[in-house]
């Protein structure tokens, strides 16, 4: 084995204001140490890291963080209730192969159209695993969310993930389905927010880590960094001040029970952005009396209501 | 190789508490200690263990317990540095360390005020620190009690300053609580801090592991979460419904045919799962040990059943008039309003409950409650199951032998739950009437 050794630090940083190759903003990931080791245990052992954690606590933001730091490709698989695990592999035209056939055998195609689709492999699209297989860097793959498709889902990738090979079917090569092995084994981050149990076996081959919500002053941290490109950068005092609040509040809901959705740290990070249009002293006395725009913080009206009693008994 | 056997024990013990474990899951350890991961103190080589063999949260809390009694303390590790310590190893201190303080302090005053009346009732001195002379006379009973739950509260704060003092030796030394106490009373401490450990390591496994009842109980279950998850997935009437997005190849093929060229696939909408089941479970009196068990299968259903639509409801005994909505019995909704809700075509119930089984006596009005009560749910929907959590053997003789003969009743076990789910699905199932001949 002659892989590079490859360290995440969480310590290289994007510019402000700089994209990704799709033209996406990129920004600031401030992990915690304890993440760091355990991804690095990761790459290490080239065992998939399954993040679980409260939504909004960055566990989708880091495998784009770490494919930022080492300079890795990043493939990204976003789970869905329809997705099957083979999807990932590769899907196969088969209904636009019938149809060229059916063009070709109404001669309505060219000699060079008809030269091409003697291959097969034209019908073949390579998912976002069979991709990463296929590089011949090692490629970051994410599987976001795998709790949100069947139980089945995670039991169909064992194969590929541990022996890191997988096979075409709709290829022949002497006789044999064709077999795809990996040129350099793919750095595999898996996300899950808890909807679904996974089984047992497939937990079995990952790495574990729970990430836990960002403390208040990681938070003020987090805020900072993500405004710092936007055209006016919010004073310190705005955002300690609103960062203090939204920590009351979500501790208040968290107290009074699970019934909404837990306000996170995107929500946070979009409140302070509304806050920031105004002066900061007229925000610092906002921020004292009742939530102002709280429809960014709160998104049920159960919680609203609540929180608009609870107002009504302090005053 | 010594160094490998204490690991080695830790990953037996986590196996035995049945942690998904394999061969290759020590070995990756190995591998990763040899590249260099974990090897820097006791908590690096904890959070190693952690990220490699613990997949839950839960059971981080049983890998906490057997680290700490193999290894060593992880708490003390975590206190030292606690800025850059993992998130998952400062769960334990917050909680503990308060309480291990108020206890200390309680023990402190308490030990203090009562040692001095002790002091001041045999030597018959009187003391201007003390306070409560006056209170010994009018009341000597109050004193004695005092005196005696000090001494308790006393032996456990020693024995747990004396535990904390074993496990870390850089820590000031413990101060000594006896001063004040005579040679008697050192005597009696010295039995009661026997008797005080035994509690003390009672107490201290059952609040370091919450869960552990729980999740070692949860073996024994007839049916595992997974597999009520499988059974509820047989649990199936599909619908097309929604966007047309599945390729219907027959009538591709068909309209080839007829055209005579492919311009398009057909497409179909796809199949979804539009039962809704009406989960009724009986909640409080005799089925107080199933709650666990009758709230996973509601959990199971609601969250990874796939259902078109789940709905449960609580009684108690049988339903009469209304069905609560939530498992305390205070948010009711009326009998009537719930079943007229329900569909002729797509609705099922599922009643959960031990139909009398448990307590083991023929109660003909339960009976004939219950009869009613059916009466009226059979009118509006055709597939009704029954589930009872005691085992067949003990319905005999009880209502629940009788409510047997009115509807499909299955035992709760892995054979009978997907018995259950058949009858949903359609499957007949012959009321057993000739067995009271």
């Amino acid at each position: 084995m002659t892989i590079p050794s490859l360290t995440y630090t969480g310590k290289v940083q994007p510019q402000p204001g700089e994209r990704d190759k799709t033209g996406q903003l990129l920004y600031p990931y401030l992990p915690e140490p304890d993440l760091v080791e355990v991804v690095n245990l990761a790459i290490y052992l080239g065992r998939p890291l399954l993040l679980k954690g409260k939504p909004g606590c960055g566990k989708t933001q880091l495998a784009r963080s770490v494919a930022y730091e080492l300079g890795l490709p990043l493939e990204a698989w976003y789970i869905k209730s329809t997705s099957r695990a083979r999807d990932g592999l590769y899907t196969y035209d088969a209904v636009g192969r019938l149809r060229d056939a059916q063009l070709a055998a109404s001669h309505r195609l060219t000699a060079d159209e008809l030269k091409r689709l003697s291959d097969p492999s034209v019908y073949v699209r390579w998912g976002q695993l069979g991709r990463a297989f296929q590089n011949s860097q090692r490629t970051i793959v994410l599987i976001d969310e795998i709790d949100k498709a069947d139980i089945d889902f995670p039991n169909d990738l064992l194969l590929e993930l541990d022996e890191q090979r997988f096979f075409v079917e709709e290829l022949e090569v002497a006789g044999s389905a064709q077999e795809i092995r990996s040129v350099s084994p793919p750095i595999v981050f898996i996300t899950s927010n808890d909807e679904k149990d996974l089984p047992d076996a497939f937990l079995r081959r990952c790495l574990f880590h729970y990430v836990s919500f960002p403390k208040q002053e990681r938070l003020v941290e987090i805020v900072k960094a993500h405004l710092a490109a936007s055209p006016q950068e919010p004073s310190l005092q705005l955002v300690e001040a609103a960062t203090r609040r939204f920590c009351e509040l979500r501790t208040e809901m968290q107290e009074q029970g699970t019934i909404g959705k837990e306000i996170s740290t995107s929500e946070l990070i979009d409140w302070v952005r509304v806050l920031n249009r105004h002066p900061t002293d007229e925000v610092l006395s906002k921020l004292e009396g009742q939530l102002p725009y709280a429809g960014v913080l709160l998104k049920s009206w159960d919680d609203h209501l609540r929180y608009l009693k609870q107002d009504s008994l302090h005053e | 190789m010594n160094d490998e056997l204490p690991l080695l024990e830790l990953f037996t013990r986590l196996q035995q508490a049945s942690f998904p474990l394999g061969i290759p899951e020590y070995q990756t350890l190995l591998h990763a200690l040899q590249g260099g991961f974990g090897v820097g103190d006791r908590a690096d080589l904890a959070r190693l263990c952690r990220a490699l063999w613990v997949k839950s949260q839960d059971e981080e809390q049983i890998f906490n317990y057997h680290f700490e009694q193999i290894v060593g303390s992880l708490v003390l590790t975590s206190k030292e540095d606690q800025t850059t310590a993992s998130s998952a190893a400062e769960l334990p201190p917050p909680t503990r360390v308060p309480v291990r303080k108020l206890l200390a302090f309680a023990a402190m005053l308490v030990l203090g005020v009562s040692g001095a009346i002790v002091a001041s009732r045999y030597l018959n001195s009187p003391s201007d620190r003390q306070k409560p002379t006056d209170i010994r006379q009018y009341v000597p009973g109050i004193v004695t009690g005092l005196a005696l739950s000090s001494l308790l509260a006393g032996t456990l704060w020693f024995v747990n300053r004396r535990t904390s003092a074993e496990a870390d030796h850089n820590a000031a030394s413990p101060e000594v609580p006896f001063p004040a106490l005579s040679s008697r009373l050192i005597q009696q401490v010295q039995d009661e801090v026997q008797v005080a450990q035994v509690v003390q390591q009672i107490t201290h496994t059952s609040d370091e592991l919450p869960n552990r009842q729980f999740l070692t109980s949860s073996e024994f279950f007839p049916v595992t979460r997974r597999q009520m998850k499988q059974n509820w997935r047989y649990l199936r009437r599909l619908v097309r419904e929604g966007p047309a997005t599945e390729l219907d190849i027959e009538a591709t093929i068909d309209r080839l045919g007829r055209q005579g060229i492919l311009l398009s696939p057909v497409l179909v909408p796809r199949r979804s799962n539009r039962i809704e089941l009406l989960l009724l479970i009986d909640q409080a009196g005799s089925m107080v040990p199933f709650h666990a068990l009758s709230s996973r299968l509601m959990e199971t259903a609601s969250r990874e059943g796939r259902l078109g639509r789940t709905g449960g409801y609580y009684f108690h005994n049988c339903p009469i008039d209304y069905l609560y909505q939530d498992s305390y019995q205070s948010d009711a909704a009326p009998l009537t309003t719930v079943l007229a809700q329900l569909s002729k075509t797509r609705s099922v119930a599922m009643i959960v409950s031990d139909a009398g089984a448990a307590r083991g006596y023929f109660n003909p009005e339960r009976l004939e409650l219950t009869r009613i009560f059916l009466d009226q749910i059979k009118q509006r929907i055709q597939y009704i199951v029954w589930l009872n959590p005691v085992p067949k053997s003990r319905w005999n003789r009880s209502t629940a032998g009788s409510i047997a003969k009115l509807v499909p009743m299955f035992e709760i076990n892995r054979h009978g739950l997907y018995g259950a789910i058949e009858v949903l699905r359609g499957r007949y199932y012959p009321l057993n009437k000739e067995s009271r001949l």
